[in-house]
């Protein structure tokens, strides 16, 4: 497949606006059959385009883009991985919007909206004039439609999650929507950013899918969300296993975008196979560079490189809960593990240096992370020799390590072994699917730590500490507390609540989502920040989940594209354009 | 058929000398064979397996192949020397005046192509005839050498033809194009003796018709004589005796060709055991100095170990390769010449007849 | 002939029945499962829960099989809950199936266009410098493994020759057969190398055989040259066998698949397979492996039969 027809333009908006009419049509001729190449340079009818164009203004330009893994499905209420998350954010627009440089900002509405009623309710105002691609104008009831729907719990939407404690909707002006919530919540707008990430047309949805399919898990929308988006590119085709192939949504209510004609996503699941593509110039923009690439990608005059703090870090989790021949429920092995495990070498060794080591849950330079932790040394085998004493096991114990398959995660298991026995704990180390090792871990006790990562798509520290931690059915280190509502494959767990809590609590779990709640109800920016920094204080320095590093996001591309915004938590494509 | 010792042989063979080359060692297969072949008659080439018959006629068409080479001697067939023929005029000669048949009728036809096809094949490939032409003459050379329903069995697949009848084919085949010679190569070793009877009148009658000279290669006796004008003695490589068939039944000149004789059960004998030739077959590659036989022969001498004998006219229109076959006549200063010790005959090693058995 | 055929059909049947209950117990024992891999490790218990009852993952097993008996009997796989959501499964796997074959069946053919003559040439020169050159390839091409073979070739031709090969997907070859070509060219290679040593290695010792049986001898002395005997009377026979390595091969050329596939991105089923897996998609594996135990069972009865057409002795013998 060559890049003949694709050519690197350089005009400035309204040329391209102008040529954009004539090559309309020849983008949708080049669109079929997929990948027999672009429009084949038809001459453009008419004399419009003819407006001093620099270049041939008869052929499409294309951006590819290479993807490790294959979406799930494009209905915003549905899906909740970044491959998706990467293609839809280009086929729809989301209610509130996180730039690359990790702030609010607002999407399909006027403004980023404070709380009112006390931290209650959120009220949404719609922007005037947008249209879905099927031509429709946006209006409330679509919006309301679009949320209603995800916090239906007979649809069963995963997504859901993300928009803690909002109980139902309220039409409250012609373009306004409010949301009420059980209780006060001051962080929902950064948890919008990934729980509304489009406004789908009323009854678009249609009846969830009897049957033979589980229903919430695919709606009109999956497989063909055509029309339904108001992104600046529109779907055209998904070809499983192959591509997904967009084009521009020439009526975009945002400026400056779309600038090219046409997106392709790749899904290469192979590394090697997706740099070659990239080198050889098959490919023009890939995420997910392997570190050990890196550097020699960044090399290549033709390719530019991007490295940035990640948002998905490398972790081990530990299983609290006692069981046979578990260590680590006890609390000094579990700080054992923790001090002796040397976070800079798995960095060096693994990744190549790209990143940064953890103290604690948050960022390390971020002022949400806790003073102390800043100042405390994390890899430290003296202390850690002195917690196997405390633990009752001077000369150390036996572990068992669980790893996911492929990717990294054997090779830093490894690592962690091999720093491990130094301080005389024995870890063996099993790789597993990912299917297996989240059955492990999440459904029985039977397991002392594992071996994996997290990534996190919402900016807020609060976020980071209730996911994974605070379901008490469900989190990664069978942490538990008595409740009515605790299965019964699961037992209390974990440290008693500290000697100065205020309340009666159970355990310590009991108070650690207790003392959540309250950050994430506070509206004082302050106050949150100090119980925020009280949390990861307590995760520490009871071993809860043993964190090691944050690893940066290495992305690649060739020269010819612009604009292209790398971030943290958020990349944004609608901007590129591909030219000299 | 009688002999007749003066006209000039079809096939003369002289010293034919092939070895074979292996890991093992030099395998000398053919060690200096030679006999003649007259018109019309039918010689008969006998000897055990590891005499080297079947080399020897395989020599004689160039079909030896690697590690087996031709070093030496003459095939001449009507006055020219067939080892000095290129392979595209042996291909000529092959099938077409000099044929030859195997001894397996079970393998000797490949099982994927119809009988009538393989036959017919030979036809085209020495005449230029038609398919129609050839498939006729197929069938016409089927029902000649007595396979029933020709017309109906030309389409059989070998399998469908039991081993009798197999062996008609190959018949069929060898003399599809009128040949001068047929060498048949053990044709009904692998056959049942009735069977071997129908074959054999088969070939009596094909031999007038068309006026063959055959080479029957044998290790049967009784095949021998019952067919044969003429036979050659092989053994250890060569031709150790040629008589004709009567003479040689009468009175065998070389002791391995009376101990042949001895070695056949006859019916009016009154024995419980019987009388093989003491001894092995000679290894090939390891031949015993002097006379290849004489370690098995009870009438071997001290000159015998040292002194390699030739074929020699023994009596008109016989020869023998012995030093004390009657009629042979070395005189000792031949001998000496040759530089062989003659200490007055005395067996150098004495061996009992009869009673060891194998 | 007939009957030949009608009884391995039926044959078939159990066979297939078998092959499904084995995948069926193997793939929902094993530990995981789609839902968890589907929504992420942190949705709730609850959802999953409700989730997994929809899916009728709470049944027995053996109800759940029976089920999937049921449907799949009338042509229904049911709907896929892992790749492209919501897609019923028979559609996923027909989209992807014309591109393994072509590759399947391209990689044979490039396959046996190098190791037959190549076996013929081995035989007849035993022992010479092309036999032993032969004869190293082969043990060379199988010992290789294909996704090494694979990554190699890409560095080489697509990244130091800009050799101009797809980033994958694929073009069927009645839309552009050009760039089917550029697509499949390498991994063409790649699949057919190890596959043409295995045959050119049988081929060899084949005509070794034949070409020392008496049927040999018999035409070279009625004068056919040496040449037709190895072309014609050898060859034919020794085909035979090697047929059949060919039509069973062409089975485990489908799976041989899966790791070409994936080093050059072809969105074949072997690819399929491993997405499925991964993502514990029991509609698409069980239909998958289905599928594939089919091919296996009709390539193996397709052999016995072509079998039985080219050697004469088996036709009579099975009337």
């Amino acid at each position: 497949m060559s890049d003949d027809n694709i050519t690197e333009i350089n005009m400035d908006r309204r040329q391209f606006i102008a040529a954009a009419s004539a090559v309309g049509a020849t983008a949708f001729a080049g669109c079929t059959g997929g990948d027999s190449g672009g429009s084949d340079g038809t001459e453009t009818s008419g004399g419009s385009t003819d407006s001093g164009s620099s270049g041939n203004s008869g052929e499409t330009v294309r951006v590819n883009v290479a993807l490790a893994a294959e979406p799930w499905n494009f209905d915003p209420a549905l899906w909740t991985d970044t491959a998706t998350s990467t293609i839809g954010g280009l086929i729809y627009d989301e209610v509130i919007e996180l730039t690359p440089d990790s702030e609010l900002q607002p999407g399909l509405v006027t403004e980023v909206p404070d709380p009112v009623d006390g931290g209650t309710a959120f009220e949404y105002t719609l922007r005037e004039g947008i249209t879905f691609h099927n031509g429709d104008e946006v209006t409330v009831e679509d919006f309301k439609y679009s949320v209603d729907w995800i916090l239906n719990p007979d649809n069963k939407s995963p997504v859901k999650s993300r928009l803690p404690f909002v109980e139902d909707t309220e039409i409250v002006g012609d373009r306004t929507l409010r949301l009420n919530l059980s209780q006060p919540f001051g962080t929902l707008n950064w948890w919008l950013t990934r729980g509304l990430e489009g406004i789908v047309p009323e009854g678009s949805r249609g009846d969830t899918a009897d049957g033979k399919g589980p229903s919430g898990l695919a709606t009109d929308l999956t497989k063909d969300p055509a029309g339904a988006g108001t992104g600046a590119f529109k779907f055209v085709e998904w070809k499983s296993g192959s591509h997904v192939l967009l084009e521009k949504n020439e009526d975009y209510w945002k400026e400056g975008a779309p600038a090219v004609d046409e997106f392709k996503f790749d899904f290469i699941g192979e590394d090697s196979t997706r740099l070659a593509n990239l080198r050889s110039g098959q490919l023009d923009l890939t995420d997910k560079v392997p570190p050990k690439d890196f550097e020699s990608l960044s090399g290549q005059p033709d390719i530019t490189t991007e490295s940035v703090p990640g948002n998905f870090t490398q972790v081990l989790y530990v299983n609290l809960m006692e069981s046979e021949g578990n260590p680590m429920s006890n609390r000094h092995n579990r700080r054992a593990v923790l001090f002796g495990i040397d976070r800079e070498e798995i960095l060096d060794e693994i990744f190549y240096g790209q990143g940064a080591v953890q103290k604690g849950p948050w960022y390390p330079d971020s002022d949400w992370t806790s003073p102390k932790l800043k100042e405390m040394q994390m890899y430290d085998p003296e202390k850690a020799k002195k917690e196997l004493e405390l633990a009752g096991n001077p000369d150390g114990f036996e572990m068992d390590i669980i790893a996911t398959k492929g990717s990294w995660f054997k090779d830093e298991a490894v690592v962690i072994q091999n720093q491990l026995s130094k301080i005389g704990i024995e870890a063996s180390v099993t790789a597993v699917d990912k299917s297996t090792l989240l059955n492990q871990v999440y459904s029985t006790d039977t397991w002392h730590a594992a071996m994996e990562d997290w990534a996190q798509s919402i900016p807020v520290a609060t976020s980071w500490l209730d996911a994974g931690y605070a379901d008490n059915n469900h989190n990664h280190n069978n942490w538990h507390h008595p409740s009515d509502d605790l299965e019964d494959i699961y037992a209390p767990s974990g440290p008693a609540a500290p000697e100065d809590a205020e309340g009666d609590f159970s355990n310590g779990h009991e108070w650690y989502v207790s003392k959540l709640r309250e950050a994430q109800a506070s509206t004082d920016e302050q106050e949150q920040k100090e119980i925020v920094w009280e949390l990861e204080e307590y995760l520490v320095e009871h071993g809860i989940q043993i964190d090691i590093a944050y690893v940066n996001k290495l992305e690649a591309w060739r020269n010819a594209v612009n604009d292209y915004d790398v971030g943290t938590f958020q990349d944004n494509y609608r901007f590129v354009s591909k030219g000299e | 058929m009688s002999a007749e010792p003066d006209e000039q042989p079809v096939l003369e063979i002289r010293d034919l000398v092939t070895r074979f080359y292996t890991d093992e060692g030099t395998v000398k297969a053919v060690d200096g064979s030679s006999f003649d072949l007259y018109e019309g008659e039918t010689l008969g080439i006998v000897g055990e397996s590891g005499s080297g018959k079947s080399v020897t006629a395989l020599s004689m068409l160039q079909l030896v192949d690697a590690p087996g080479r031709i070093e030496g001697g003459s095939v001449r067939y009507r006055g020219d020397d067939l080892l000095e023929k290129s392979e595209a005029e042996m291909r000529s000669i092959r099938g077409n005046d000099i044929a030859m048949m195997f001894q397996d009728p079970m393998t000797s036809l490949n099982p994927v192509f119809t009988v009538g096809d393989q036959i017919s094949r030979v036809i085209k490939t020495h005449q230029d005839v038609s398919d129609a032409a050839a498939r006729e003459r197929t069938i016409e050379l089927m029902a000649d050498v007595g396979i029933p329903e020709p017309t109906s069995r030309v389409d059989n697949y070998p399998h469908q033809f039991s081993g009798g009848m197999r062996q008609r084919a190959l018949l069929a085949m060898a003399i599809s194009c009128e040949p001068d010679v047929l060498i048949a190569d053990e044709p009904t070793t692998a056959l049942d003796v009735t069977i071997e009877t129908q074959i054999f009148n088969v070939l009596d009658k094909l031999q007038e018709k068309y006026g063959m000279s055959i080479i029957l290669i044998t290790h049967d006796l009784g095949v021998v004589a019952g067919t044969c004008d003429r036979v050659a003695v092989a053994y250890g490589g060569r031709v150790v005796e040629r008589a004709g068939v009567d003479a040689l039944f009468e009175n065998p000149r070389h002791p391995y060709t009376r101990g042949l004789m001895r070695s056949i059960p006859r019916l009016t004998d009154d024995t419980d055991r019987l009388t093989p030739v003491k001894g092995d077959v000679p290894n090939l590659t390891d031949l015993p100095s002097g006379c290849s036989f004489h370690p098995r022969c009870p009438h071997a001498t001290a000159e015998c170990e040292s002194y390699d004998p030739e074929l020699r006219e023994v009596e008109p229109g016989r020869e023998a390769a012995c030093l004390h076959a009657r009629g042979y006549n070395l005189s000792k200063s031949a001998l000496e010449t040759e530089g062989v010790q003659a200490d007055g005959g005395s067996p150098a090693t004495p061996a009992t007849d009869g009673g060891e058995s194998q | 002939m007939f009957r030949f055929v009608l009884k391995r059909l039926l044959l078939s049947v159990p066979v297939l029945l078998g092959v499904s209950v084995v995948v069926f117990a193997l793939v929902h024992l094993a530990p995981g499962g789609p839902v968890r891999v589907m929504l992420g490790p942190l949705s709730s218990e609850e959802l999953v829960r409700q989730i997994r009852l929809e899916m009728g993952l709470n049944r027995p097993l053996y109800v759940q099989y029976g089920m999937w008996v049921f449907d799949a009997i009338q042509g229904d796989f049911g709907v896929s809950w892992t790749v492209k959501q919501g897609t019923p499964v028979t559609d996923i796997i027909v989209e992807r199936i014309p591109l393994t074959v072509e590759l399947s069946i391209l990689s044979m053919i490039t396959a046996v266009l190098i190791a037959i003559p190549a076996g013929i040439i081995s035989a007849v020169r035993k022992d010479k410098p092309a036999d032993h050159a032969a004869r190293i390839a082969a043990l060379s091409g199988i010992s290789i493994p294909d996704f090494w073979l694979g990554i190699i070739l890409i560095m080489i031709f697509a990244v130091q020759f800009s050799f101009p090969w797809a980033t994958g997907g694929w073009t069927p070859p009645w839309v552009d057969p050009v760039a089917n070509l550029q697509q499949l060219f390498l991994p063409v290679i790649t699949l057919g190398t190890a596959y043409s040593a295995l045959i050119a290695r049988m081929m060899r010792s084949e005509m070794l055989d034949t070409l020392s049986q008496d049927y040999v001898k018999t035409a070279r002395a009625m004068g056919i040259g040496a040449r037709e005997t190895v072309l014609k009377d050898a060859s034919k026979n020794a085909l035979i066998p090697v047929v059949t390595v060919i039509g069973v091969g062409l089975g485990q050329l489908m799976n041989g698949a899966i790791l070409t596939e994936t080093v050059f991105n072809l969105p074949g089923i072997g690819k399929l397979l491993i997405l499925a897996i991964d993502r514990r998609d029991y509609r698409i594996i069980q239909a998958l492996i289905l599928f594939i135990a089919s091919v296996f069972v009709f390539a193996n009865l397709a052999v016995d039969v072509l079998y039985a057409y080219l050697d004469p002795r088996i036709r009579h013998d099975g009337n």
